[in-house]
């Protein structure tokens, strides 16, 4: 089974793919959970006409050329301002 | 964006309230809880949504939850919002000035008026325009630091107050944490990760190795288990072989045990036939024979000695001439006979002397009368003396030396040969003589023989020899007779004998037989040649009972009959093909096919432990294979990390510099323009570190530049509303300049701090708006004697 998690979580949730993968999948031979997830409305984020603006909108503009690194760069530089939990 | 006015249906304490606003500095009055902070809030709560905080500004007095608000933007286009809070998103409505409802033109997913008119989202707004209550109140000896934490918020934004500095340093313990540095000796996660995954990498390397090691005993094995199949097939087909040859033994005796008795009962038969013999003694036979021989041989010796007796006989005349010859030759005794033998030799002897010896005389007389030659040799000598006197004569000296030795040769020679004439005559005389003598012997001796032979009437001595020859053969013969005729009494006596013995000896064996001594002999032969076939048949009869032992050995007929029934049923039948080679060769091959099937099973046995034993000793692959595809997992899931970070960190980095570069170009523009017009030039420089946000100023009196600390009081409240307008202005850039709303920033102000910032908050409003909320009645007076439009708010009511 794959699971794709998509959308903008709650203020400082983290996703746990493995922690997820544990718990749901004991009854499954697999279960991959994919984390697309966002920690924040990265669009609404890079109008901001502040550092983190302009950090956000540099990531996200490599994210959406398919950059995978910028992708979670963006995860880790809010989650970094918000002073949450950085992991990988 | 100027806003013009503000109904309040319901929000916190403020009920059915309606307020004014005009661009520039505006001054809301009210003692404390008057409801300044709620009025404040309700503004940015209708520009931007009450979100998590609806709840406690729901009106006290359970009134609507809504608010109407109208501004101004820079093309004076006319806006006015109403909102109910209780609807969220279905409770917004944007109007323009003619009424139109412009909620969809806005842009943005979510309709937010503050973020679609102002261009910067709640947060920037409440960082860069929105003043706390007290958030400039620093106090005498306090440091400058929340200014600049301010500062770094609202430059860099975030909730917290150190923001991009603090981020960058969140990421760079992130870094520490989860991915280490390349020269941590502790703390270095992916450091052990990739260790962990080479080291993981040789044991499965080194798994793979020993089993690739094993594959020549998994070969081994497999060709241990072919050939225990193989011999299993062979042992199954030896089996049936040795079980069709079995059968095809069984029938074999069951048929010879069918021939054998069909052969004793005809022997049985024969057997009974030869009853007559069975009493004879057949070993007999031989003795009887041997008395029998021994009889004919007896009388052949008879026959022979008479026969010889009749050859050896003297016929009539014989007898005659031997009595003859006793009476002439016989009369002569051996003496007288070897007398007259001696004398005939004499006789003899004395007639070879005497011709010998007139031989000899005859010669010597010839020998004395050869004169002649004597004559010769004289004539000549002398002739030689003559012609040497004739050479002497001729005085040739020479040849009369020469002709003298001649002479006296031949006149030697010719007295040697007379001498020796002489000596002939002499002894041809001597043996003329000795040849008289011996003649004479001779008649002596002749006469004495002829003496004595003459009276028998016997002519010479050799007749006397021949009569004794013929009277000795004659005595010789007949005592051969005599021998003979001994020889026939004896050959017949044990004629006798031996046929008396014959005689009882066949007599004891066959009492009624009779007839000659040879016929007799024939019976007992044809009788112990009966009694011997009859033997014979006995021992045919006890080889058949050896046969049949051979044929049954320990088995009995019934148990084969048996086994070849079940054989049948099991149907096994027998076939020429597996007959070569026989039964003992095909059970040699089972044997031999088991023992190696035996040997096969043993070794795939000792190989299948060999192989367990050894697999066991080498590591689960899949396991590690496994473990090394986590930790690689882990790696790159640390790698992926650690790239994203330094990207995110690097990028911060590049961006917080030049913000806070551009801000610093900036503000030190705009602190020039604003501490210049208020100060009348005293202060006109401020500078801002870009890394850390640290706030500076040039004093004039020493044009030294010192940090605000450093610094009065007054001069450092005056740097920090610079900083907060210019900031404000900075971030309105492009965008909408936002209303300044400072909600009782200067609390605890006294007159002289009211009179040195006021000026400052003029100036920041100059060219937009500012609401200063208050609760200091000589700061509200102030600002409406320098033209600020003020509002009062009422006592709140005491409970």
């Amino acid at each position: 089974v794959r699971v794709r998690l998509q959308g903008a979580v709650a203020r400082g949730t983290r996703v746990d793919r493995d922690l997820l993968a544990e718990r749901c999948g004991a009854r499954l031979a697999s279960l991959e959970v994919i984390d697309k997830t966002l920690a924040a409305d990265y669009a609404k984020l890079a109008l901001a006409p502040n550092v983190r603006g302009h950090v956000v909108r540099d990531l996200l503009a490599g994210a959406q050329a398919g950059d995978a690194d910028a992708e979670r760069a963006l995860s880790y530089v809010v989650a970094a301002f918000e002073g949450e939990e950085i992991a990988p | 964006v100027i806003l013009t006015s503000l109904y309040v249906a319901g929000f916190g304490r403020l009920t059915e309230r309606r307020f004014a606003f005009s661009s520039g500095l505006n001054v809301v009055f009210g003692p404390n809880e008057s409801g300044k902070s709620t009025l404040a809030n309700a503004i940015v709560a209708t520009l931007y949504g009450a979100e998590r905080k609806k709840e406690t500004w729901r009106p006290w007095n359970g009134s609507a939850f809504a608010t109407t608000l109208v501004y101004e933007l820079a093309g004076g286009e006319q806006i006015e919002v109403q909102r109910d809070f209780d609807r969220d998103a279905k409770g917004l409505h944007v109007y323009d000035r003619a009424g139109n409802e412009i909620s969809g033109r806005l842009p943005g997913q979510r309709l937010i008026p503050g973020e679609a008119h102002l261009g910067v989202p709640l947060e920037v707004f409440l960082n860069a325009a929105c003043v706390k209550q007290q958030a400039i109140a620093i106090d005498e000896g306090k440091g400058a630091a929340p200014i600049a934490a301010h500062l770094a918020r609202a430059l860099d934004g975030g909730p917290r107050e150190d923001a991009a500095l603090g981020a960058i340093a969140r990421l760079d313990e992130a870094l520490r944490t989860h991915v280490g540095s390349g020269r941590a000796r502790k703390n270095a996660p992916l450091r052990a990760l990739r260790a962990r995954a080479e080291l993981q990498q040789e044991k499965v390397d080194a798994a793979h190795a020993r089993l690739a090691a094993l594959d020549g005993l998994r070969d081994r094995l497999q060709r241990a288990a072919h050939e225990r199949d193989r011999l299993t097939t062979a042992a199954a087909e030896a089996e049936r072989r040795l079980r069709s040859l079995r059968a095809g033994a069984i029938d074999k005796r069951l048929a010879n045990l069918r021939d054998f008795r069909a052969e004793l009962a005809e022997l049985q038969a024969d057997h009974a036939a030869y009853a007559d013999v069975a009493g004879f003694p057949a070993e007999r036979e031989s003795e009887i024979e041997e008395a029998f021989y021994a009889w004919e041989a007896t009388q052949a010796a008879v026959d022979s000695a008479a026969s010889d007796l009749d050859s050896a006989a003297l016929s009539e005349a014989e007898r005659s001439e031997l009595a003859q010859r006793r009476r002439d030759a016989g009369s002569i005794d051996d003496a007288t006979f070897e007398a007259l033998k001696a004398a005939n030799a004499r006789a003899h002897a004395a007639r070879a002397t005497a011709s010998t010896a007139a031989r000899e005389a005859a010669a010597a007389r010839a020998d004395a009368d050869g004169g002649s030659r004597r004559t010769l040799v004289l004539g000549g000598g002398i002739a030689a003396a003559c012609v040497a006197i004739g050479f002497a004569i001729a005085h040739s000296w020479l040849w009369t030396a020469l002709a003298v030795v001649l002479a006296v040769l031949g006149l030697g020679a010719a007295f040697s040969q007379h001498r020796e004439r002489t000596a002939r005559e002499r002894s041809a005389q001597e043996k003329q003589r000795c040849a008289d003598d011996a003649l004479n012997a001779e008649c002596a001796a002749s006469n004495a023989v002829d003496a004595v032979l003459d009276s028998l009437g016997i002519d010479g001595f050799e007749e006397l020899l021949a009569r004794r020859a013929r009277l000795a053969d004659l005595l010789a013969r007949k005592r051969n007779a005599e021998r003979c005729a001994d020889r026939v009494r004896s050959a017949r006596t044990a004629a006798a004998v031996a046929g008396a013995r014959f005689d009882r000896l066949a007599a004891a064996v066959s009492p009624k037989l009779g007839g000659e001594r040879a016929a007799r002999k024939a019976a007992v032969n044809a009788q112990a040649a009966r009694r011997r076939e009859r033997d014979g048949i006995d021992a045919h009869l006890h080889a058949l009972e050896m046969r049949r032992s051979t044929i049954l050995g320990s088995d009995d007929e019934y148990a084969l009959e048996s086994e070849r029934a079940a054989l049948g049923r099991d149907g096994v039948d027998y076939s020429e093909d597996d007959a070569s080679g026989g039964i003992r060769a095909v059970e040699s091959e089972r044997n031999s096919i088991a023992e190696a099937l035996r040997s096969a099973r043993d070794a795939h046995a000792r190989l299948g432990g060999e192989l367990a034993g050894l697999t066991a000793q080498v590591d689960d692959i899949a396991e590690l294979d496994e473990e090394l595809a986590r930790t690689r997992a882990d790696v790159a899931r640390i790698e992926a990390f650690e790239r994203a970070v330094t990207l995110a960190k690097s990028t911060l980095e590049q961006r917080t510099r030049e913000s806070h570069q551009a801000f610093a170009r900036r503000l030190e523009d705009y602190a020039a323009a604003a501490l210049g017009a208020i100060t009348a030039g005293r202060y006109g420089e401020i500078f801002v570190d870009p890394a850390s946000l640290a706030i500076r100023v040039r004093v004039p009196e020493t044009r030294a530049i010192a940090d605000l600390d450093a610094i009065s009081a007054g001069t450092r409240d005056q740097a920090y509303l610079v900083v907060r307008f210019a900031m404000a202005r900075m971030f309105a850039e492009g965008f909408e300049t936002p209303p300044l709303l400072l909600d009782d920033p200067f609390a605890y102000w006294d007159a002289v701090r009211i009179e040195r910032c006021l000026p400052i908050i003029e100036y920041g409003a100059r060219d937009g708006q500012a609401i200063l909320f208050t609760s200091s009645q000589e700061l509200a007076d102030t600002a409406a004697r320098r033209g600020a439009h003020r509002v009062d708010l009422p006592e709140p009511a005491l409970v």
